[in-house]
């Protein structure tokens, strides 16, 4: 007999595959709070930091740490922290910290402006597993563009410095929309020359109250496809997901049901308010942890909501490009209010990237974009 | 009971550490100080749950053994041979330390 110690990859995948088969409640994504001191303009569910009302709505750190210990009674490892902006409340390192000693794997997603000195001592002290700090601009005239708030470029630079100077597990990540895209590469050149991680996303969401702002900086489909095609390493990684996920077809009959991700199956999300539900943009059947335990809100998300079935037959529900594209029911309700409603603009993405990166499309009903992918056969063509 | 020159005779933990069951596993998971590999997840299974607790700075490996044999209905020879094994291994994982 031995102690086994792993690295994270190996452990990570091992245990996520047995989470997945005994449903444990194991992937937690907490927004402590949504308001936040950045006004930026693509945010999906930002309020302002100084928004009275919203500030006491939140949950208690008494609320946090009481559903801190019922999620790790029901064998919760992996934690996400994130907002708005989860430093603008003042108990919030207190809120970590319980987290912390109650064994949770935690992830801070942060804009890194608020750090200090001393929260970052705190954070070294108290090593969270990663840290990601978006980053809005590789400028000061475009991250500020992006967050309408004059300095911000400045405490940003610091927080980062802060954290570098400690060794903290630190990644950077951005979303490319209009207006930073020209500075993606300076981005990444960034992070890259800090010794970072970098990831970048470019679709953008409506509002978890379902009003559209943010889509009007969203890129255009080919755009977005055009920056897959920049980078090999995405464009490999988008194919072997594209064979691994092909998209068998569903079908009401069949029972099929209505989400497909790991949400409701390991994944959980809790709002500031303590609404339970299967993901941060759903806000399909939520369940109030301040009304009931932990457990009962688990079990009602597993039981009504990952239970509820698909309705009807759909472009979507036969389509075997599923994987190269955003919707999922969540997506689908903040776009139109209809979790079964295919959104065109996904579609559009997906269909697209599909034809150029060469990977077959089959039949999936009245789809108006297979035709494209049709008309130019299966090559990748003009990008 | 065979002699243990090159062995400590307690142990205590370097740091702080929580032990998890998940699914029926028992996880260690460092949460203060830079203590062994904090990127690392310590594994344990039953045998190591036990004396994982312990391991306190106070207890003699001694008894951790006995422990170990009362508990899973092994010989004393196969009780020594985990356990120190097992503790070989914290050790050289910078989780644990001579008392």
């Amino acid at each position: 007999m031995s102690v086994t110690t792993q690295p994270y990859r190996d452990f990570s995948a091992e245990w996520h595959e047995r989470m997945v088969r005994q449903r444990v409640a194991a992937d937690a994504t907490i927004e402590v709070t949504r308001r936040c001191p950045q006004h930026c303009v693509h945010c999906y569910n930002n309020l302002p930091a100084g928004d009275a009302e919203a500030a006491r709505g939140e949950l208690t750190r008494e609320e946090h740490c009481r559903i801190l210990d019922e999620m790790a009674e029901a064998g919760c490892l992996w934690l996400l922290y994130t907002g708005g902006e989860p430093l603008l409340r003042p108990d919030f390192l207190d809120i970590y910290t319980y987290a912390k000693k109650k064994g949770f794997l935690i992830t801070l997603f942060t804009n890194g402006t608020l750090i200090t000195p001393e929260i970052a001592d705190h954070l070294a002290q108290w090593r969270p597993f990663s840290i990601e700090i978006t980053i809005y601009g590789r400028t000061r005239e475009t991250y500020e563009r992006v967050t309408g708030v004059p300095g911000s470029y400045e405490r940003f630079m610091r927080g980062v410095q802060l954290l570098v100077d400690r060794r903290l597990p630190l990644k950077l990540k951005t979303v490319v929309f209009s207006v930073n895209r020209h500075e993606l590469a300076d981005m990444q050149q960034f992070a890259k020359d800090l010794g970072a991680g970098f990831r970048f996303d470019a679709m953008l969401n409506p509002r978890v109250d379902c009003s559209r702002g943010p889509l009007a900086v969203r890129l255009q489909p080919r755009e977005i496809v055009q920056l897959d095609l920049n980078d090999g390493a995405r464009v490999s990684e988008w194919k072997r997901f594209a064979t691994r996920f092909c998209g068998l077809p569903v079908t009401p009959e069949a029972g099929a049901q209505i989400y497909s991700c790991g949400g409701g199956v390991t994944g959980f999300a809790i709002d500031p308010e303590g609404k339970m539900s299967v993901c941060v943009i759903s806000r399909f059947a939520t369940y109030d942890l301040r009304r009931g335990s932990f457990q009962q809100g688990w079990d009602h998300l597993t039981r009504e909501v990952r239970g509820t079935k698909i309705t009807r037959v759909t472009k979507c529900t036969t389509c075997g490009i599923k994987s190269l594209c955003g919707m999922c029911p969540a997506n689908a309700e903040l776009e139109s209010g209809d979790p079964e409603a295919p959104v065109d603009f996904l579609c559009r993405v997906a269909h697209l990237r599909a034809r150029a990166m060469g990977i077959p499309v089959r039949a999936h009903g009245d789809c108006e974009y297979c035709g494209e992918v049709e008309a130019h056969g299966q090559q990748a063509v003009g990008f | 009971m065979a002699e243990r020159p090159e062995m400590a005779d307690r142990f205590r933990k370097k740091g702080e550490y929580v032990a998890r069951v998940i699914a029926g596993e028992t996880i260690v998971v460092p949460i203060r100080g830079q203590v062994g590999d904090l990127e690392s997840i310590y594994n344990l299974n039953e045998v190591g749950s036990v004396i994982w607790e312990l391991i306190d700075g106070q207890t003699p490996v001694s008894r951790m053994i006995d422990a170990v044999c009362l508990q899973f209905d092994i010989t004393s020879e196969q009780a020594e041979e985990d356990t120190l094994n097992f503790l070989k291994g914290l050790e050289a994982a910078g989780v644990v330390e001579a008392a």
